[in-house]
């Protein structure tokens, strides 16, 4: 048998000890960082396509998320201005007009990269590393760029200005999106993805690790790294051989870069430790963006250089085979209302579904659109009352008042028929709309959210996945 | 593991159990049960599409001069295809004719007249209607789902020849679907007597062979989603299976067919052949509306490749339920069916063992 065999085994006979009650709880250690990326009021928004309004049946199911960029509470972009001096705001008069400060209230959680500065009116504004960061008055839509909504990218609907724009299929709409403005010079996106600002090793890089809720460092393979929580020299790992976490081999003649050394090991490997921590990767990872290695060890951690916000309450757990899913503290499985597209090659069965898309959750905010027994059976996840957008979570506000919470566009729920801690009993439910169905009655444009479906569309609920 | 377990619980000085021996079967190919004849479709097969799009544009009060405009030759026209696209009315307004099939001009499309169809006698009434089974020789059989949709091109076929429908529906879902498990428990599969038949899905998809069969003694999680798991008594007599009671089957699918499959009042009829595989005929009354979704959802692009009209579809569908009429309007909400299967011999264990992703 292959070394890499025995290692994946040993990887997979750790996950079925640990798995005694067919889940796993994210610890989610951060190692380098003990505070999440953005403070309140400040969120993150997948910018372009990565909204999700560009429905078409190949598109759909890989959806980029190559910019991330930091945004207000509304979700709108975040800017920084080249001309403003460290900690100072340059940008007043016609300039503000356009530009408009990002304010930040009197108990703003400032602290690492955030800070307020005084504006020459007296007004607090938010900055990220000591530059004073911006809206821009253009932007309409949550992932806007200098003006360029996202929604263009997709069927013809009305972005947040009320403006038609995009293509699409359904209806009459016009084929195609309009050209992209270019954003004024001496302004940048304040992005919070990719990550540049970290010196690192030729291979390894900063990925996205949903599953950890983290920007993570990962090796030349995208695979997940993880840091051993003890400083160097670090002891041997305590590890049953033949052991499923490999030491972050480094070149012999590698030098240390910026916070990356080089450890010495007994049997004369050489490993990257980060930060005064080694470096490990787990063979029970098999593709980039796993964390499988997640409290498999005391230890180890995902080696995460920008934790995410996560509700208190929610949490993050392995189920038993769609990955990691959303779930209570209790471990209920959180669910999301979604848009069905139609799946060429019955994509819609493969691992985890469809992708989430941020547009067509916000389309259908806190409403369900369902009722009866449907209705009795799905529960908002409630958001406490003073909760405020953070991350990649925002907070809804319920026709009653009450706050729900919303992940990456998408209002959350949990579902009567789970009975038990990763029960998945919801996801896949469906609400077909044709006219012919009671439901339908005197619905003159049914649940058009915002896609370009061709066909009739349908609502489902989806597992919430990070 | 629970295929021939018999033996090894003997071997094991195990004490006798209640059912001695458990088979479990994926289902490898599943169909409409079709059994198209010449001369089925009295009012001939329905047009094929380019054709159907020009009767439905007369329906809709274009003049010939008015389609002639629309463009001759090979191939659909681009503005006969947007007329299409776009052919419902609603308060004269054009709207998607998928999302409104009630607002389109029923096309009115030929349906089946024969004397066979596969089948059950579900109500147990025997009526003009009623076809016989061309295996079973079964009279009173309730099949209008055969009636509805063979007299459309893509759904014309027998059990050797797949239908056109059914056989891309399974193309493309026998590779990304999670499976679905048969297990069959019983005292002795070699006399007649009691067995259980129980309904699973499992978390894998299909395993296939290189050449795309499905390949046999293959390992399966079974899915413990309580939605897909379903438990029916029945008895074998001479190698067939059959139900003691008309039972209800429930199998989460896939939107691309129906997100759900769904069926009461269920008989069967399935076969332990000599090879250890499983084949045979299941029928029961199925909701049209999962089956219409499965059609609509697809668009423009699904009717011109694959299905013909689909809202002349979602006319045949209504017009022909036969069960479960809605107390206020009378509309049956469910059609008679007959599928077909084939399956083959694998392993199964319960998923909540093990946890891999």
């Amino acid at each position: 048998m292959s070394r890499g065999a025995i290692f994946l085994m040993t990887a997979m006979r750790i996950l079925l000890q640990l798995t005694g009650a067919a889940v796993l709880i994210l610890s989610g250690v951060p190692v380098f960082a003990s505070e999440t990326l953005t403070p309140p009021g400040i969120t993150l928004q997948v910018l372009g396509k990565g909204q999700g309004y560009d429905l078409g049946k190949q598109s759909a199911a890989a959806l980029p998320r190559d910019r991330i960029a930091f945004a207000d509470a509304r979700g709108m972009t975040l800017y920084t201005h080249r001309n403003d001096p460290p900690g100072k705001s340059a940008c007043t008069d016609a300039c503000a007009k356009s530009w408009l400060p990002a304010v930040a209230p009197t108990d703003a959680q400032t602290g690492g990269a955030w800070s307020v500065v005084t504006r020459a009116d007296g007004k607090r504004q938010w900055a990220y590393k000591d530059k004073p960061l911006y809206t821009y008055v253009k932007d309409v839509d949550p992932g806007s760029v200098g003006g360029n909504s996202p929604a263009r990218f997709g069927a013809r609907r009305k972005n947040g200005a009320g403006v038609f724009v995009g293509g699409g299929i359904r209806g009459a709409g016009a084929k195609g999106g309009a050209a992209e403005a270019p954003l004024p010079a001496d302004w940048k996106v304040a992005l919070a993805y990719p990550v540049t600002d970290i010196r690192m090793p030729a291979g390894f890089a900063v990925k996205e690790v949903a599953d950890a809720a983290a920007f993570a460092l990962v090796d030349w393979r995208g695979r997940t790294l993880y840091a051993l929580d003890e400083p160097l020299p670090a002891p041997a790992l305590d590890c049953q051989r033949p052991c499923a976490w490999q030491p972050a081999a480094a070149p012999q003649l590698a030098e240390a870069m910026g916070d990356f050394f080089v450890v010495g090991r007994d049997d004369g490997i050489k490993q990257w430790a980060y930060k005064g921590r080694a470096l490990y990767t787990f063979a029970g990872d098999l593709a980039p963006g796993d964390a499988n290695g997640t409290g498999a060890h005391p230890k180890l951690a995902v080696a995460a250089v920008a934790p995410l916000f996560m509700p208190a309450g929610v949490t993050l757990r392995r189920s038993l085979n769609q990955g990691y899913v959303l779930t209570t503290a209790q471990g209920m499985t959180l669910y999301r209302r979604d848009g069905y597209i139609f799946q060429s090659g019955g994509g819609h069965s493969l691992h985890r579904g469809q992708p989430p898309r941020p547009a067509v959750g916000r389309d259908i905010g806190t409403d369900a659109h369902c009722e009866g027994q449907c209705a009795s059976e799905w529960h908002p996840l409630a958001a406490p009352a003073d909760a405020r957008p953070q991350g990649f979570w925002d907070v809804a506000t319920r026709p009653d008042g009450t706050k729900q919470w919303v992940y990456q566009g998408y209002a959350l729920w949990t579902y009567d028929g789970d009975k038990k801690p990763g029960d998945l009993n919801g996801n896949d439910t469906f609400m077909y709309a044709f006219s012919d169905l009671p439901h339908m009655h005197g619905a003159k444009a049914p649940l058009d959210f915002g896609t370009p479906m061709d066909g009739a569309p349908a609502l489902y609920w989806a597992i919430a996945i990070p | 593991m629970s295929r021939f377990c018999g033996l090894v619980c003997l071997l094991a000085g195990f004490a006798a159990p209640a059912t001695a021996e458990t088979r479990t079967f994926v289902v490898g190919w599943f169909s409409q049960a079709t059994y198209s004849q010449d001369g089925d479709c009295p009012g001939g097969v329905n047009p094929d599409i380019s054709r159907q799009y020009v009767r439905n544009a007369h329906l809709m009060g274009f003049t010939k001069e008015q389609i002639a405009a629309f463009g001759k030759g090979k191939g659909l026209p681009d503005s006969l295809r947007s007329l299409m696209n776009t052919r419902a009315r609603i308060d004269g307004k054009p709207a998607n004719p998928y999302s409104y099939p009630s607002a389109v001009v029923d096309p009115k499309l030929n349906a089946v007249s024969a004397r066979y169809a596969y089948g059950f006698d579900l109500d147990g009434a025997a009526g003009p209607k009623s076809f016989e089974d061309p295996e079973t020789h079964e009279t009173g059989v309730d099949n209008e789902l055969a009636r509805a949709l063979g007299c459309m091109r893509s759904f014309r076929g027998s059990l050797a020849s797949r239908p056109t429908y059914w056989a891309w529906a399974w193309g493309q879902l026998k590779d990304s679907q999670p499976a679905w498990l048969i297990t069959l428990s019983a005292p002795d599969f070699t006399k007649d007597g009691p067995v259980t038949i129980t309904f699973d899905r499992a978390l894998e998809h299909l395993r296939s062979n290189a050449d795309g069969s499905p390949r046999a003694d293959a390992s399966y999680r079974i899915d413990p989603d309580p939605r897909s798991h379903n438990v029916l008594q029945g008895h074998i007599k001479g190698g067939v299976i059959s139900l003691d009671q008309p039972g209800a089957l429930h199998l989460l699918q896939n939107p691309l067919v129906a997100p759900e499959f769904k069926l009461s009042k269920v008989k069967m009829r399935l076969s332990l052949r000599p090879d250890g595989t499983l084949s045979g005929i299941i029928g029961g009354y199925q909701p049209w509306a999962d089956l219409y979704f499965g059609f609509a959802a697809g668009g423009p692009t699904m009717e011109v490749c694959i299905t013909g009209d689909i809202p002349g579809l979602y006319y045949l569908l209504k017009k022909h339920a036969d069960a479960d009429p809605d107390p206020t309007t009378g509309q049956n909400a469910s059609i008679s069916a007959a599928y077909y299967l084939e399956s083959v011999p694998v392993f199964a264990v319960d998923a909540k063992q093990t946890v891999t992703n």
